[in-house]
């Protein structure tokens, strides 16, 4: 058997892992994808983080192509808060590009650690339901970090934008996971494009990841609904930790 | 606001079809074939280019349909996009 079909076999079946734990956890795949690359599969972390962000392109896609159909996406706030996303992204893609590989891989594992303390303090705040779409300026604001950390990490930055646009702009949760879900799409399609000029995507690991991650997913949503998806975001908060740590030393 | 069905559809099949060329040049690179390699950089052109088309003619549609506050903001997130990449290019 060939070396590229071994490896994407093993790419596709670490694929369908990450698709039933997003979709359990309710996460992204970005933030298990590049840990995963770089830990367990000895990929350059710039490599994986360039073909990250071409996969999440493609979940990204799948899902916001139903949102949008269902009119959850909210494309006032998505296309309002999207120039300075793009610019966050474009912004964190040329930093990393232009960083030595090591320091990347301390500044994506202190990155790690602090999503991770995001996601464990979003499992233990309630979120808002219903309210009038306010403070559109530090959206904006606050958006440009969250698609630089979309750039440089290779992660959707979903993390960030759901309580960006549900905690500060009081976004209903529902329209903020689907606005976001759309948003990360063009943030990633925008950082992708400097890391592709780069040369650094790797098209076995994009086509590996995106057969594997969508029907995972797919999986994942409909056999897994008894799960309490509290004590998963909990143990996947602590893993995300420790893949941080382990990076950062 | 709902999107019609079939631009709702467009970003799933130009994912797919950027799937499918990255595919066919995955193949041809690995029985030594040359072509390979662009059709692996058209599969990528087409993976990135979804969403960004997808924008383009989001702002089309609802400029023609008179609602010219989301046409003018998706043409704005183009705009900052292109910009970026020329200034990035330098």
């Amino acid at each position: 058997m060939s070396m590229v079909l071994m490896k994407f076999i093993e790419v596709m079946f670490s694929g369908v892992g990450i698709g039933l734990i997003s979709a359990i956890a309710g996460i992204g795949g970005g933030t298990l994808m590049v840990p995963l690359m770089v830990l367990i599969l000895g990929i350059n972390v710039k490599v994986a983080i360039a073909s990250s962000l071409l996969t999440i392109i493609v979940t990204s896609a799948s899902s916001s192509s139903v949102y949008l159909r269902e009119g959850l996406v909210n494309l006032k706030v998505a296309l309002t808060l999207e120039p300075t996303t793009a610019l966050g992204a474009i912004s964190g893609a040329i930093l990393t590009i232009g960083l030595p590989s090591y320091i990347v891989e301390r500044v994506f594992g202190a990155g790690l650690v602090a999503i991770s303390m995001l996601m464990l303090l979003r499992i233990f705040t309630k979120p808002k339901v219903s309210g009038e779409v306010k403070h559109w300026f530090w959206g904006v604001f606050s958006s440009f970090f969250a698609g630089m950390s979309s750039g440089m990490f290779g992660i959707g930055g979903g993390v960030l934008k759901v309580p960006i646009m549900n905690l500060v702009m009081d976004l209903p949760i529902k329209e903020a996971v689907a606005t976001s879900s759309f948003m990360v799409g063009l943030t990633a399609a925008s950082g992708s494009i400097i890391y592709s000029l780069k040369k650094l995507v790797d098209p076995v690991l994009v086509l590996g990841f995106a057969s594997g991650i969508l029907p995972g997913a797919t999986l994942g949503a409909k056999s897994l609904k008894g799960i309490k998806s509290k004590y998963i975001k909990l143990i996947f908060s602590l893993i995300l930790m420790y893949a941080g740590i382990k990076l950062l030393l | 606001m709902i999107v019609g069905e079939r631009l709702s559809n467009f970003l799933r099949l130009g994912v797919i079809t950027g799937l499918v060329i990255l595919a066919a040049g995955l193949v041809l690179s690995s029985i030594g074939a040359n072509l390979g390699y662009y059709f692996e950089n058209v599969g990528f052109m087409v993976i990135m280019g979804t969403p960004i088309s997808f924008l383009a003619l989001l702002s089309v549609k609802e400029l023609r349909e008179g609602d010219r506050e989301i046409s003018s903001l998706a043409i704005a997130t183009l705009l900052i996009m292109a910009l970026s990449v020329v200034i990035s290019l330098r």
